[in-house]
């Protein structure tokens, strides 16, 4: 186990406040607002609906990583073959 | 998920899970990543605690699939092999998955049971210092979290602390309200704080005009424990940003401050 060496730190508070100002941009595209829940008007599900590729359409083409590292474009990854695909995290 | 994969795979069928920000950061002690090698240590800590023999990916930094996908925590997705949506769903449903590929490339006769696999029992990195010493700071309502833009760390150390920081949500819309700022060890650097060293500080800099902080600097008290791994926090009492207008939809105000120190990317609606 290491000891943090930033025992003592003067903090960078990098605070952008692009971000809320964005973030509130997003929940006014999404619909999302305070009462921000799964289901309903607003909720996760209605933006999940409006954002994610409908049924007949690709997958995003963007830039994922593998295991090691390495950059792939997730169409090449599902081409070819039925795909079941899962975002996940630890938490 | 896993016993489908078990059955589906000899059909030919790829299966991915794709490692995304997280949903919910402090959730059994595991912090936002912030660069691209700590979202794959947290892949490699995902293929630990899991055990699963479905294969990781990793959303980019920026995380486009995510918010693409649309910004949900446990969506799924079947793909035919010309890349194209077939099936879609916004909480995944095993039972119903299973269903899909059975219409799909056929049914298996004797599915696999959890019964039949051996998974390990997920064991979540542990501290191995004191933990619970210092008390937790509860926010008095709902926050919104804010992005933090990283900088370059000093001697390209790793980030073994993370800054958290929301607000108040009548603070986006220009109004006044308190604001939360943690530092949380991550626990994947096996790390803890020294106490016998001088305790984390902040200090804004740079305040833009408009804005004011309630304290803008502020050093965390002395512990009394040599080590721990709890969470630095401080709430602000006050943090009013002034605006010119009410709609901030597309308003960029600058940098509120800058200097050394921590720094972390800080997902909007992780």
């Amino acid at each position: 186990m290491r000891t943090t060496k930033a025992a003592f730190l003067t903090v960078v508070l990098a605070l952008v406040l692009a971000a809320p100002a964005m973030s509130l941009a997003q929940r006014n595209r999404q619909g999302m607002g305070r009462d921000r829940g799964f289901g309903g008007p607003g909720g996760l599900a209605a933006n999940f609906e409006a954002v994610a590729p409908a049924i007949g359409e690709p997958m995003p083409d963007v830039v994922v990583y593998d295991g090691e590292g390495t950059p792939h474009r997730l169409p090449d990854l599902l081409r070819g073959h039925y795909s079941v695909l899962i975002p996940g995290c630890l938490t | 998920m896993e016993t489908i994969e078990r059955d589906y795979s000899p059909k030919g069928v790829r299966f991915f899970y794709v490692y995304k920000a997280l949903a919910h950061p402090g959730l059994n002690g595991y912090v936002q990543p912030v660069t691209l090698e700590e979202r794959l240590m947290h892949v490699a800590e995902a293929e630990r605690t899991l055990g699963s023999r479905v294969e990781w990916l990793a959303d980019n930094m920026d995380n486009e699939l995510k918010r693409a996908l649309g910004d949900v925590p446990n969506s799924e997705f079947v793909i035919d092999p010309d890349g194209n949506v077939v099936v879609r769903r916004n909480w995944s449903d095993p039972k119903q998955l299973r269903a899909d590929l059975g219409e799909l490339v056929g049914i298996v006769e004797n599915p696999t049971s959890v019964s039949d696999l051996d998974l390990p029992r997920p064991e979540f990195a542990q501290p191995t210092v004191a933990t619970g010493v210092v008390p937790r700071v509860r926010p008095p309502g709902r926050m919104r979290p804010v992005q933090m833009t990283p900088t370059s760390s000093k001697n390209d150390l790793p980030y073994y602390a993370k800054l958290r920081v929301e607000v108040d949500p009548a603070v986006i819309s220009g109004g006044d309200g308190n604001m939360y700022v943690g530092f949380h060890l991550d626990p994947l650097y096996e790390v803890h704080w020294n106490n016998l060293a001088p305790q984390p500080e902040f200090a804004f800099t740079a305040i833009p005009d408009g804005v004011e902080i309630t304290p803008a600097s502020a050093v965390f008290p002395d512990v009394e424990v040599e080590a721990d791994a709890d969470p630095r926090e401080f709430l602000l009492d006050s943090f009013l940003m002034r605006l010119q207008t009410t709609d901030v939809g597309e308003q960029l105000l600058p940098p509120l401050c800058g200097g050394r120190g921590i720094q972390i990317p800080f997902d909007d609606l992780g």
